[in-house]
């Protein structure tokens, strides 16, 4: 056994250990989601996924609606508020055991994920953080004042500006996605620790709105009785609380921003930020599976139809953020955004309403398209290495109350895709008259917005 | 990861790292090579390459293969119909003027920012595909996925692709790093794109703070990878062929292999590639991050932005070296401890108890020579000396073992369960087994959960009192434009 030499500065005197004698199996595919009613009223899901060292746990409750701009104070408070909670939080994380809470489109996403062998615990583990919080006080005021902060420090980003501005445009301005800074800051600061619990509870009551998801090794009756078990130890709250009628989703005026550009003036910015913003077909759309395709020509990297005009042949740009990620169930919310030089917005403008004329109009060879479903089969792959990513992607699923994708009839769907379909979902995305929306919006210096749209209103920021 | 090709300057990214065990030369000695070198010429197919096989730490066998003229390939076998190919140089910005002019950095000739356009220009045009893009869309009709990053002290490329491409891919990948062209209407628009880049590095206020505790610390700005935008539009086709053929020697060269595949069968595709490599001398491969703080001496900074809102504390310590495995492992503890969690001690005492500062956090970056462990906190404008004050006391208490052996059992559990998880994507793996084969670092890899499981209280204490000095560091204050000036009580 040969390994580099080991630096004199370093005492240990070790050594690899010697090779296995194995024969490697062969890749075992991941298993079709089940869906059953939990004891509680939960949707549950299971999913089985060999091969994984880790299993995951995913819940799901809707809380835009109800806790607008609160989300992640509750979150902070369930997951680190107390003493008792980062005792446990510190002990779990001792054990491999990871927990992760955070805002997934119009719901709160809380997710554990450890060793498999564990699932009891990760789920008894999961409902007991969240049907008996520990919180008091304190820890809330700590929590409440930190969060407050951390909105105060990104008061004058030139990006999150924009973005809210943006936001403002596309959802309406009382929307709960379109909250700035300023505005969760007001929020949070408003609130005291009884309501914000009241209102949690009232949530919980609603369980027939809320959607958990399994997924390990362990076969599908395993995972179904480690729930149900999990659930009778831990009963969600019950009376005084009355339960609250939780709306599905929040309301969206649409068609929105399609008056005009967003022309938002920032003096602090000595580059443009431009974004553009359509309506794309979410997954439970039967036009899914080209989009899926669209996205990836378009998104590329060195291939990539925005990225080919924009930097390989003009220059203008480092790099394409093309963001492909949905907020709302009533559609995908399709973003292209980049910065350029001051004095080549107009360059850029023109570039991007050429990529997307070129792929509305001219059918893409088949050559193009098995190139970018190898794109996706490799994709897929990647993602299949492991569970949390998964989990990930099959709880976004989840939120556009859509089941999780059969990860074989999706490759199906993804294989029978033509080139007609892509040109097809093309001008169904990029067309504005089919009526979805669509926003165009620039930050820059005013007097550079004014040369680039003269006449046109320039929103303050 | 956004287009191909990443400068990685923020100190606040972790930074691949390369080591060699060839001390700093002088700008004199440089291109006088070993006489072993004179006159060898490359037979790879005429000699044996020397192989051997152990274990990863997810349990699957890793081959080795050497190659006769130094380039090393490594094939780990794991079941995933989708295969990592990744190649470690053993070069980066270390190697060229320094930007920003220091007497640490001798010049070499190389213009600054060269390594990271010469990273660029080799997704451009190649000696098989002289035609502009024609290399990289071959790439993607595979459907694969390819980037590159450079640092200070190595650059990587890297290649996903499906299973079912093997051959083609792997050909790509070597066409890529080993024969790029350098067509002066294509490297001209290139210098382009990399000017773009660099001025959307640079545009966030908190890249300055990193820039400029860099400099503090090393006599080297984090902006030197990217290259001053006066040296970049000066690069000739003449300094990009000296800058290959210092960084690229075989020796130099580390590829990494990981996925649902045969060694023999890889090694017979890439051995005829990277063995075509011809061996040379490499003197600038021994260039490392200096570090340029004294003992006993405290630099500061202040970077005023009216981006900011509220005010921004950096501090920056020296901390080990890539090889120095123990201190290495026990700064990977420290790391935990401080910041590891909402119990930890900068978490508990200055978020939690004393509602100080939020936003915490802390990296750990070793290099080959050196290291630095920076501490990051976000305060209220005019508590920024109450918020130093506080910090260094915290650590100080380090040295004086503070940490319990509870402690340290805990800390020690998560590193390993937290290691463990990660070896599950080959993403990951062969980015840490590359870098660790470049870097002269493999038995940490491979010998990490060990590792781990000999740190004591002592070593804790140990490398506390000798790197996380109160009397030795650089901090830079990160102000409002509105703000009175640095607040509160001294430290």
């Amino acid at each position: 056994m040969i390994i580099p030499p080991i630096s004199p500065r370093n005492i240990l005197p070790l050594s690899p250990l010697p090779a296995p004698d194995i024969q490697l199996a062969a890749t075992q595919e991941i298993g079709p989601a089940q869906a059953t009613r939990l004891i509680n009223g939960a949707a549950g899901y299971f999913v089985q996924m060999p091969n994984q060292s880790n299993s995951v746990v995913n819940l799901l409750l809707p809380a835009t609606s109800l806790m607008p701009g609160t989300e992640d104070l509750l979150l902070a408070m369930l997951v680190r508020g107390s003493e008792s909670t980062k005792r446990l939080r510190n002990q779990l994380e001792n054990q491999g055991i990871s927990l992760h809470a955070g805002r997934l489109n119009e719901h709160l996403c809380i997710s554990i994920s450890g060793p498999v062998g564990q699932e009891t615990q990760l789920s008894n583990t999961l409902l007991a953080l969240l049907t008996q919080p520990i919180i008091d006080p304190a820890s809330f005021n700590t929590e409440k004042s930190n969060l407050i902060k951390n909105e105060q420090g990104m008061l004058n980003s030139p990006d999150l500006k924009f973005q809210t501005a943006l936001k403002q445009r596309i959802y309406g301005p009382n929307h709960p996605f379109s909250l700035s800074p300023s505005d969760r800051m007001q929020i949070v600061a408003q609130q005291d620790l009884p309501s914000l619990m009241t209102r949690y509870q009232q949530m919980l009551q609603s369980m027939n709105q809320a959607k958990l998801l399994m997924i390990t090794p362990q076969p599908i009756t395993e995972q179904q009785r480690i729930i149900n078990d999990a659930i009778r130890q831990h009963a969600w709250f019950r009376q005084p609380y009355s339960p609250l009628n939780i709306p599905a989703s929040f309301p969206l005026p649409n068609p929105v921003g399609v008056s005009g550009p967003l022309l938002l003036g920032n003096n602090l910015l000595n580059r443009a930020l431009i974004k553009s913003v359509w309506k794309a077909p979410d997954v439970c759309d039967p036009d899914y599976a080209p989009y899926q395709l669209l996205n990836l020509l378009l998104r590329g990297q060195f291939d990539g139809s925005f990225f080919q005009k924009l930097r390989t042949q003009d220059g203008l740009v480092y790099s394409v953020n093309l963001q492909e990620g949905s907020k709302l169930a009533q559609g995908n919310c399709y973003q292209l955004g980049f910065e350029v030089d001051l004095d080549k917005v107009g360059l850029a403008l023109k570039d991007i309403q050429e990529v997307t004329q070129n792929v509305c109009q001219n059918s893409m060879s088949p050559s193009l398209l098995n190139s970018i479903k190898r794109q996706y089969l490799l994709a897929s792959r990647l993602e299949q290495q492991q569970s949390e990513k998964i989990a990930d992607q099959y709880s976004s699923w989840l939120t556009y109350n859509a089941p999780p994708p059969n990860l074989h009839q999706l490759h199906a769907a993804i294989e029978r895709v033509t080139p007609a379909d892509i040109q097809r979902v093309a001008n169904r995305i990029f067309n504005p008259a089919t009526g979805a929306f669509q926003t165009l919006g620039v930050s820059a210096p005013a007097p550079v917005l004014r040369q680039w749209f003269p006449g046109q209103p320039i929103s303050p920021i | 990861m956004i287009g191909p090709s990443t400068a990685s300057t923020s100190i606040f990214r972790p930074l691949p790292y390369g080591v060699s065990a060839v001390p700093e030369l002088t700008p004199q000695s440089y291109g006088t090579a070993p006489a072993a070198f004179s006159g060898f010429q490359p037979t790879w197919h005429s000699m044996q390459p020397m192989s051997e096989t152990f274990t990863s730490p997810a349990g699957y066998p890793i081959t080795k293969f050497t190659l006769p003229n130094g380039h090393r390939l490594f094939i780990e076998q794991r079941p995933t119909q989708a295969i990592g190919v990744r190649t470690f140089v053993n070069a980066g910005s270390i190697m060229e003027n320094a930007a920003h002019p220091s007497q640490l950095y001798p010049d070499t000739g190389l213009p600054s920012g060269i390594a990271h356009l010469d990273e660029h220009c080799r997704f451009l045009a190649t000696e098989h595909f002289p035609m502009k893009n024609t290399l990289s869309n071959t790439m993607t009709a595979l459907g694969s996925q390819y980037n590159a990053t450079t640092s200070p002290e190595n650059i990587h490329h890297d290649l996903f692709f499906n299973r079912e491409d093997l051959g083609s891919a792997l050909k790509l990948h070597a066409e890529a790093v080993l024969r790029p062209i350098y067509n002066p209407a294509d490297v001209n628009q290139e210098k382009t794109n990399v000017l773009n880049e660099a001025a959307r590095a640079m545009r966030p206020p908190n890249f300055k703070i990193g820039d400029k505790l860099n400099e503090l610390l090393f006599d080297r700005t984090a902006r030197q990878t990217l290259g001053s935008p006066q040296d970049v539009l000066r690069t000739t086709p003449e300094h990009f062929q000296q800058f290959r053929n210092a960084a690229y020697a075989p020796t130099n060269l580390v590829t990494v292999v990981s996925g649902n595949v045969n060694p023999n069968e890889v090694f017979h595709i890439l051995a005829p590639e990277f063995g075509a490599n011809p061996p040379r001398y490499s003197p600038l491969s021994a260039r490392a991050t200096r570090l340029a703080l004294p003992p006993g001496e405290i630099r500061s900074a202040n970077i005023i932005d009216p981006q900011f809102t509220n005010s921004q504390v950096v501090i920056g310590f020296p901390a080990p070296p890539q090889t120095s495995f123990t201190e290495r492992m026990a700064f990977e503890f420290l790391n935990e401890i401080l910041n590891g969690d909402s119990l930890s001690l900068l978490q508990d005492q200055l978020a939690n108890r004393q509602q100080l500062a939020n936003n915490i956090s802390t990296e750990f970056v070793p290099f080959k020579q050196t290291g630095y462990f920076a501490v990051g906190l976000e305060t209220t404008p005019g508590r920024e000396q109450t918020t130093l004050a506080n910090t260094l006391n915290i650590i100080q208490q380090l040295s004086q073992g503070l940490v319990s052996d509870q402690k340290i059992e805990q800390v020690r559990e998560r590193l390993m369960h937290r290691f463990m998880a990660q070896q599950n994507n080959i993403q990951v793996i062969t980015a840490q087994l590359g870098e660790a084969a470049i870097c002269n670092t493999l038995p940490y890899y491979l010998n990490y959960t060990q590792l781990a499981s000999l740190v004591t209280a002592e070593d804790l204490m140990a490398v506390s009192r000798k790197y996380l000095s109160p009397n030795r560091f650089a901090v830079v204050f990160g102000l409002p434009s509105h703000s009175p000036g640095i607040g509160g009580a001294q430290p």
